[in-house]
């Protein structure tokens, strides 16, 4: 005997869980993996200073004035407030899932279960743009001045290399690191004002591979300043996908295989100088964390979200997120761009 | 006398792409030009950046 049915078929079972995005935490925010410097509403002055001091033959006379220098700088940094903001309406989700989680009342149409699993997503993809915010990207009044820049190989010079990455960076409301280290406008640099950054620039780098990886870390530890190396905070901030290269050229095969890095779980280090894996593209920065600044008003408004209905009888919901953010370089000459 | 054009060292601090390039001889490549005075390292990764600066 034949079944006859007539009309739509519908699926009668679900997965009972939402199936999610990854957001990825990389732990600059939540870790401090560069210096958070809060209690910033629009712009904060960053001061430097440094002593030069000069042997003299010894003298039992009173002390005259000699040439010491004691400098200390001002720069003040300017905070862009961003915001990530907009509006719901829980309207769109009738004739799902989320329909049966509907308090009674036509009115009623804010759904618990889509609030708790989707809508709380919001705060974890804003924390995952401040980290992209952080390691890539620049207005786009930076990139005109990076580009401005006169190319040249030697130090003291932008290479043509960071001119292309910093073209190819994603346009954003802020700067990121490696756009900030590039040009800046500190007054203590050694030619103060804005141009070029203070930094130390790796020099005849190449695409890293699994098997040059070792060498060009070999390239950029050679080019640190020798002061750096023995501060307690010294760090390599790397691109994400060099945490899969070196646990490839660890594991390489063969009689010339060496273990050049040191892998101890989550912890990965070059010559004893711990490595972070950060969203950057291209360039690997080089240099003790208390140099590396993210100003803000409050590190906690990163996941600080307000909801709200909207006003005059709408039936829709708006959420925001604020923030005042900026980042910034200081005592530049002991960074190093790798990529620079 | 023909006028010598003086050697600029491109790794040298304030030499910039576009003086390099000015210096070089005509009909000069650049791997010539920079052999025994650049390492072959330095030679191909300035070639590298010679080409993105073209391109700019």
């Amino acid at each position: 005997m034949a079944i006859v049915f007539s009309g739509t078929k519908l699926p009668q079972t679900e997965l009972a869980e939402i199936q999610k995005e990854i957001y990825a935490d990389w732990g600059t925010f939540r870790d401090g993996d560069v210096t958070i410097n809060e209690n910033h509403k629009s712009s904060a002055d960053v001061y430097e200073s440094k002593a030069v001091v000069n042997m003299a033959a010894y003298s039992s006379a009173a002390v005259a004035t000699g040439s010491d220098t004691l400098t200390v700088e001002k720069t003040p940094v300017s905070l862009t407030k961003v915001q990530f903001a907009d509006t719901v309406d829980y309207n769109t989700l009738l004739d799902t899932r989320f329909e049966r989680s509907m308090a009674g009342g036509a009115f009623n149409t804010v759904s618990s279960e889509f609030d708790n699993a989707v809508l709380q997503d919001i705060s974890p993809a804003i924390s995952e743009t401040m980290e992209y915010a952080t390691w890539d990207g620049a207005t786009t009044a930076q990139k005109s001045l990076i580009a401005g820049l006169t190319p040249g190989a030697a130090q003291g010079s932008i290479s043509a290399g960071a001119q292309t990455l910093a073209a190819a960076m994603p346009v954003k409301l802020v700067n990121s690191l490696p756009a900030i280290i590039l040009h800046n406008d500190s007054i203590s640099k050694v030619v103060p004002g804005a141009g070029l950054g203070d930094y130390k620039k790796v020099l005849s780098i190449t695409a890293i591979t699994s098997a040059n990886i070792a060498a060009q870390y070999a390239l950029l530890y050679a080019t640190l300043d020798p002061k750096v190396i023995k501060q307690e905070d010294m760090t390599i901030y790397a691109p994400l996908a060099h945490l899969q290269l070196i646990k490839i050229a660890n594991n390489s095969v063969g009689a010339a295989s060496n273990q050049n890095f040191l892998v101890e779980g989550e912890n990965v280090s070059y010559n004893g100088i711990r490595i972070l894996f950060k969203p950057l593209v291209g360039f690997m920065i080089a240099a003790p964390k208390k140099y590396l600044h993210i100003l803000m008003d409050l590190a906690s408004d990163i996941s600080q979200l307000k909801t709200g209905e909207n006003a005059n009888g709408a039936e829709t919901y708006w959420y925001k997120n604020v923030q005042a953010f900026a980042t910034w370089c200081t005592n530049q000459r002991y960074i190093t761009l790798y990529g620079g | 006398m023909n006028a010598q054009k003086v050697f600029l060292n491109p790794f040298d601090r304030g030499v910039t792409y576009e003086q390099f390039l000015k210096s070089l001889p005509k009909g000069v490549s650049i791997s010539n030009h920079l052999k025994g005075k650049c390492s072959q390292e330095q030679i191909n990764w300035l070639k590298t950046e010679l080409k993105k600066f073209k391109n700019k």
